[in-house]
């Protein structure tokens, strides 16, 4: 177990090996082995909802929903690949239910969005003297098409593979070539002022 | 290949995958190669590099240290109130959710569910074994009125009221026809269904969607009588609705899809009679399985053979607009 945590802490991945393993005792009813898959991708996931929604407490109800759907339909997970990848499946498409329930049912304001970015650096000044460029970011990001979003989303900042986030994202590897390309192109432009 | 024969239109989708580090040894070779001889690829990487390096500096917002145990904790309390995810449960009609696995047909462009049992209806097989002759079965013998989506609880733990009425069907009965990809897909290969599931048929292919990189961007589907819609539209509801009394059925269903941009995953449930389905696959044909315990076969709908022929010239009607 000790061994199984500290490989998620070094790579924020666990083997496929250590997959199955915890997804037989949840199974067998070892509500711990869950813990341990929560530890290893809940905040990626969360990061994930975010740049989806642009909304913290919003992707907090989303990663919540997206881990208990997991759990209950675990027994359906058949390992064709990645329980991360599967996760940010679920994720994903729990995430655009909640965005068309939202809008339909004047629930949570999809409108209030904030910044999906923070500075990388531990440096505060460097983080406020950021913030605004973080926004312009968050700005580009927001206005790209879904899939193109959650393409840049898991290859740039989540460093997926392309391979991963055609299983994320239930798309081609050539789908997933040509809207991180399209991403990108739009972004740049987006962003011109600040590259200069 | 020589490298002649790569455009820098080609180069440059991959220029972002170099900076990244992710490139395949072989593509990084063709990259390098090609921007020996091109400045104008050299300029664009050089571009590229500086925006990566702005973009760079951030990273998506992370959350509080404690989110990971309030994740956990909210787990937890599901565990205490839900099944343990294994099959040690209730008969299927007992179940307050059950769950069908669909596994993938083969995808095409513009796509629709179309569920296993269109292909009979299509080719005209109307008095095939699984499909006619005996009994209807229904989830509920009452007319359900139509609620709009607003006013249901359609939330996939939703508690479920009465339990629905299985129709049996014998071993020899249970088959199904895989559709082949493609709006309404017509005739299909008839497998048996393993023994381990009852036989499950729906559906009705309807909508979709393709978005600038040729993916399929949505697809909704409809399960007739005692159905699912996937489609939130209220007033697309209305009108099943209105298509399910005109068969004389009640229709049951409001929707609750989750399917993502590919329509290839998703997973419905259903307030009303408390199924819950995963969808893998999905695009341009499916098949569906209810996981049964032991002996026990059932159906959730079946039609007549007056309502297949309706279902059918409909179908027909819905392939050839969206063609």
């Amino acid at each position: 177990m000790s061994v199984m945590a500290a490989k998620k802490r070094e790579t924020g991945r666990l083997s496929r090996q250590d997959e199955a393993e915890l997804i037989a005792r949840v199974l067998d009813g070892d509500g711990e082995a869950f813990a341990i898959l929560i530890d290893a991708f809940s905040d990626r996931l969360y990061a994930l909802a975010v740049g989806i929604l642009r909304n913290g407490s919003a992707a907090e109800d989303v990663v919540q929903e997206s881990l208990i759907k997991a759990y209950n339909n675990l027994a359906k997970f058949r390992g064709e690949s990645s329980i991360y990848t599967w996760l940010y499946r679920i994720t994903v498409n729990t995430a655009h239910n909640y965005i068309r329930t939202s809008k339909r049912h004047n629930g949570v304001n999809m409108d209030d969005v904030g910044p999906i970015l923070e500075a990388s650096g531990p440096n505060p000044l460097q983080k406020a003297a950021g913030s605004e460029l973080a926004g312009a970011i968050s700005d580009a990001v927001g206005t790209l098409p879904d899939r193109q979003k959650e393409v840049f989303i898991l290859h740039f900042y989540q460093q997926l593979t392309h391979r991963e986030i055609s299983e994320s994202l239930g798309i081609t590897e050539g789908a997933v070539k040509a809207n991180y390309f399209h991403a990108i192109q739009k972004m740049r432009n987006h962003l011109k002022k600040y590259m200069e | 290949m020589t490298k002649r024969n790569y455009k820098c239109e080609d180069i440059r989708i991959l220029l972002g995958e170099m900076l990244l580090g992710t490139l395949s040894e072989r593509d990084e070779r063709i990259v390098e190669e090609h921007l020996l001889e091109c400045a104008a690829c050299r300029d664009e990487l050089k571009e590229l590099r500086s925006f990566y390096n702005v973009i760079g500096d951030y990273r998506l917002l992370q959350p509080d240290p404690a989110f990971s145990k309030r994740m956990k904790a909210a787990v937890f309390r599901e565990m205490q109130n839900e099944k343990r995810p294994r099959a040690e449960r209730l008969p299927w009609y007992k179940r307050p959710r059950l769950v069908l696995a669909l596994s993938t047909a083969a995808a095409v462009g513009f796509t629709a569910i179309v569920y296993i049992a269109i292909s009979p209806y299509l080719a005209g097989l109307g008095s095939e074994p699984g499909f006619g002759g005996g009994g209807v079965a229904k989830m509920s013998e009452s007319a359900l009125p139509y609620t709009p989506r607003s006013e249901r609880d359609i939330s996939p733990s939703v508690a479920m009221g009465e339990e629905p009425a299985p129709k049996f069907m014998s071993k020899e009965e249970k088959s199904y026809s895989v559709s082949p990809a493609g709006v309404g897909g017509i005739a299909g290969e008839r497998r048996a269904i393993p023994d381990k599931y009852a036989y499950w048929e729906s559906t009705l292919g309807k909508k979709s969607s393709v978005d600038d990189a040729g993916t399929v961007a949505s697809t909704s589907a409809t399960m007739r009588d005692n159905q699912t819609s996937t489609d939130f539209d209220e007033e697309y509801l209305k009108a099943m609705h209105a298509k399910a009394e005109s068969f004389g059925r009640s229709y049951a269903g409001s929707g609750y899809e989750e399917r993502g941009a590919s329509g290839r995953w998703g997973s419905w449930s259903h307030p009303d009679v408390g199924i819950e389905t995963t969808a893998i696959g999905g695009a341009g044909g499916g098949e569906g399985y209810l996981p049964v315990e032991d002996d026990i076969y059932g159906t959730l709908l079946e039609l007549s053979p007056e309502e297949r022929g309706r279902v059918l010239e409909e179908l027909a009607s819905e392939a050839e607009a969206m063609k």
